[in-house]
């Protein structure tokens, strides 16, 4: 049995949170150092209000998907989408992205 | 044959990567992998009191925290054992609390497969959840093994508890598996208990991991 196997069923696994939608950007946390030492930019979901890192693979399909080429700076940056992985089963869901500058502190 | 061999050939990685940033496929296979929650969760980051707090927001659908029970026995044996043992403390049974987090981003960049959470009423009258992480573990490096074959709890973080569970797994209506299983959450549940108590008699002055939950509900908009 695998790992995550013997994970899931002592315990099961995590679900989806619940998608509220419109939820505020955290303007206070955005310019926050990185964390994580793959990350390159931070994304923010207005669908369940979910701020992560990303590293650069994400960040690039963001990109693609919000149709625009990845900035040579991310780190001034970050993506605004209206629905992420956390909140959404499906992947074939219609995704809004747009990448925006990071408020001057 | 003799194009390629005189004018030599594209790089296809490179090219279907550029065509994939131009066309309306490249954008669904974009959205697709972004949409993908396993993909999502190994390609970001969360830091520990936001991956704790989603971890809670996410339970599985029908799974009660308070009171876990089919279709996970383990969860549900492990939750009862260490409230009897806090209860002899006059801990209240309801303050309990045990949440899985497997597949989060609390497990994948944490180590943490499910928790704890013990709420209490601090010297100061505050509420505050003492927190205890449960990490399970297929490397006996991490895990010492005692001298009846059954690991002993030896990590020093003060809110943390690895434990080993056999590969095959252990099948709890199996006579031949049942000793086994009951002496791991028994295990599990006494260092849990050990760690949870050691938090409460410092009065969370040295608690490692404490929060107020309904804080980082409002600012994340929940009930």
């Amino acid at each position: 049995m695998e790992e995550n196997d013997i994970k899931e069923k002592l315990f099961g696994s995590i679900g989806r949170i619940e998608r509220v939608g419109n939820c505020p950007v955290p303007v206070e946390e955005l310019v926050l150092s990185l964390e994580w030492s793959e990350s390159v930019m931070r994304t923010f979901c207005t669908g369940c209000g979910s701020l992560v890192e990303v590293n650069r693979n994400l960040a690039e399909d963001l990109a693609i998907a919000a149709k625009i080429e990845l900035p040579e700076n991310p780190g001034d940056y970050y993506f605004k989408t209206d629905k992420c992985a956390l909140c959404t089963e499906s992947e074939d869901a219609d995704l809004s992205v747009q990448l925006l500058a990071l408020p001057k502190s | 044959m003799i194009e390629r061999e005189v004018f030599g050939e594209i790089d296809k990685d490179k090219y279907l990567e550029e065509s994939r940033k131009d066309s309306k496929l490249g954008r669904e296979l974009a959205g697709k992998k972004i949409l993908n929650f396993r993909q999502y969760i190994e390609d970001s980051y969360c830091d520990f009191k936001r991956s704790l707090d989603m971890a809670r927001r996410c339970q599985p659908k029908g799974y009660d925290p308070a009171a876990p029970n089919l279709p996970y026995p383990f969860a549900a044996d492990l939750h009862r054992t260490i409230g009897e043992l806090l209860g002899k403390e006059g801990v209240k049974f309801n303050s309990l609390k045990l949440f899985t987090a497997v597949s989060s981003h609390f497990d994948r960049k944490h180590k943490t497969d499910a928790f704890v959470e013990v709420s209490r009423i601090d010297g100061q009258g505050r509420r505050k959840n003492i927190v205890i992480r449960l990490d399970i573990s297929k490397n006996t490096a991490k895990v010492e093994v005692g001298p009846d074959g059954l690991p002993v709890d030896q990590t020093s973080e003060p809110d943390r508890v690895v434990f080993l569970f056999p590969d095959e797994g252990l099948d709890p209506k199996d006579s031949n598996d049942r000793e086994k299983y009951d002496a791991i959450y028994n295990d599990v549940a006494t260092s849990v208990f050990g760690k949870v108590k050691l938090n409460i008699a410092s009065d969370y002055d040295n608690a490692m991991v404490f929060y107020d939950p309904t804080k980082e509900e409002k600012k994340h908009g929940g009930k």
